[in-house]
């Protein structure tokens, strides 16, 4: 059987032209595309290898120009109206500027907790603790003790020694008790009440408990826990070095503040695939398997749907599943394609930027509010 | 089931229609984007009951699209949710300016829409043959099937 096949990414009319070159813009089996023009000879020939190599010039052009700059002027807009959305929320639209000093102030005075500071104890033995606690060595053995455990649970790799596997049970239980004897002596210098304060100090505590409990690993299977998660347990302590850095803790404290808008965007992405995973269905639920829709990738059921379209929101081979839909549904499959392709992949993507960035800067002005207000208390104490 | 939550959506329309007014005045039901959306779900699903009642038993496989939109309903929670709102109203706010970036990427694409037409119309198609050994020998889509863009032209003329 002799046939004279064209692929579906081809020149020959506007339409499929234009697809052809905005399925290059998603930066999606752009190569494939540039490679069978490369091969191109002249009309209705057969395609040489490497005919043309020459031509490869409007393709890199073409991604420098719109995927580079183009593509990130949806960015752009996207975080900018993001901001002006919030700064609305905020009332900060129409104000004058007394007015908007005025609520930084407020913002200020609420966001501003006074720092409450240790009292030294009267007890003899506390206060030897307090004095131990609160010096730099302490630290420092505490963040290399940190260190030296990460490097320990480094070594670990798939068949192991037996030695090996002692020497590192041992550090875990050497390094279990130095981190539980680290948060009594703590807790013995600053108190209950003052070490339950400190977020920080919350957080060793869950992570001191759970390891003593991963410990005993007879227990645990008694209570029919997965021993994943005490994997888990153990890595988690590697978070504490985040404690040391100040930039390090910025960073954190902006994704934390940025939680709630992640999630509310989260929770609109989810809508959106729910849509298009129920619409996708009744689509393309009953199209063979082929190269692209295969096992994995299909809209065979819900759940399937539903990977299919956040794999494809991430951008991965959407055209290659768009060109196999094409071929069973025709037009319709285009436009449903293009369309969660805007939303998902050019919009909602980019809102996630938005509001990482949003809440970063907004961390950043506070803390430049704060450097302001400390500099103004000195002048006050130095008058 | 889907009877019963179709119901209870149907009388949260009517109560909140008969509470705030239907369209006339400020502050009446469809005044709310949000109502709009809420109606125009609540509006399909009556739709679908009066054409199934009237239809009975025809031709029914139109209103299968009309049962598509019921996917639609989950985004009824983006009205009832404070931080969503938010979110939708930028996207929302954004969509002029968006319009604006898609016109610009629409441009591009149309230039080299138009370029690659040009360059490589027609020229991309290739001869599939399970015998390889006369497939090697195949030059132009004539020495394949038999046809070709030239010979038609030439025979009916421009």
């Amino acid at each position: 059987m002799r046939e004279w096949t064209t692929p579906f990414n081809n020149y020959n009319d506007i339409m499929h032209s234009m697809m052809t070159f905005f399925e290059i813009s998603t930066l999606e089996m752009w190569p494939g595309m540039m490679y069978d023009a490369i091969d191109s000879v002249a009309l209705d020939h057969v395609p040489i290898e490497g005919n043309n190599t020459l031509i490869s010039i409007i393709f890199i052009f073409f991604i420098f120009f719109t995927t580079f700059f183009i593509m990130n002027l949806f960015i752009s807009v996207i975080v900018d109206k993001f901001n002006e959305e919030i700064k609305k929320r905020q009332g900060a639209d129409n104000f004058t500027d007394e007015q908007k000093e005025w609520v930084k102030i407020q913002r200020l005075l609420v966001h501003t907790n006074p720092k409450i500071i240790p009292v030294e104890p009267i007890n003899c033995f506390r206060l030897q603790c307090f004095k131990v606690v609160q010096s730099q060595a302490f630290e420092y053995i505490v963040m290399a003790a940190i260190v030296v455990n990460t490097v320990f649970l480094c070594i670990d790799y798939y068949h192991k020694s037996d030695e090996l596997a002692k020497i590192l049970d041992e550090s875990n239980l050497t390094f279990v008790v130095f981190f539980t004897l680290e948060l009594l002596i703590k807790l013995t210098a600053y108190g209950f009440k003052y070490y339950w304060y400190v977020n920080w100090n919350k957080f060793d505590v869950i992570i001191v408990a759970m390891s003593l409990i991963a410990l005993d690993e007879e227990l645990l299977k008694a209570l029919n826990f997965n021993p994943t998660a005490l994997r888990i347990i153990r890595v988690s302590r590697l978070l504490r070095m985040v404690k040391t850095s100040e930039g390090l803790r910025t960073l954190l404290k902006t994704l934390f503040m940025s939680l709630g808008n992640i999630i509310n965007t989260a929770l609109l992405l989810i809508l959106i695939l729910f849509t298009f995973a129920v619409a996708g269905m009744s689509l393309f639920g009953e199209i063979e398997d082929d190269e692209f829709l295969n096992h994995n990738v299909n809209f065979k059921s819900f759940y399937i749907a539903m990977m299919t379209l956040w794999r494809c929101a991430t951008g991965e081979s959407w055209n290659g599943i768009m060109h196999e839909c094409f071929y069973a549904q025709s037009v319709v499959a285009v436009c449903y394609w293009l369309l969660y392709q805007l939303i998902a992949f050019f919009i909602f993507m980019n809102v996630f930027i938005a509001v990482i960035g949003e809440s970063f800067n907004d961390n950043q002005a506070t803390e430049d509010e704060n450097d302001i207000l400390a500099l103004k208390k000195k002048d006050i104490k130095a008058f | 089931m889907l009877l019963i939550i179709s119901i209870i959506f149907v009388i949260e329309c009517v109560i909140k229609i008969i509470a705030q007014g239907f369209y006339f005045g400020k502050k009446t039901y469809l005044r709310d984007p949000w109502n709009i959306l809420d109606f125009i779900i609540v509006m399909f699903s009556i739709i679908t009951w009066v054409l199934e009642a009237v239809m009975d038993g025809a031709d029914m496989s139109f209103i299968r699209g009309f049962r598509a939109l019921r996917a639609l309903r989950p985004l009824r929670v983006v009205s009832k949710n404070e931080g969503i709102k938010t979110v939708v109203n930028s996207l929302l706010e954004s969509i002029p300016a968006l319009l604006n970036v898609l016109l610009i990427v629409l441009l591009f694409l149309l230039v080299f829409g138009i370029l690659g037409i040009q360059l490589f119309k027609g020229q991309l198609g290739r001869c599939s043959d399970d015998n390889e050994d006369t497939l090697a020998a195949i030059q132009w889509k004539y020495d394949c099937v038999g046809y070709s863009w030239h010979e038609i032209v030439n025979e009916y003329g421009e």
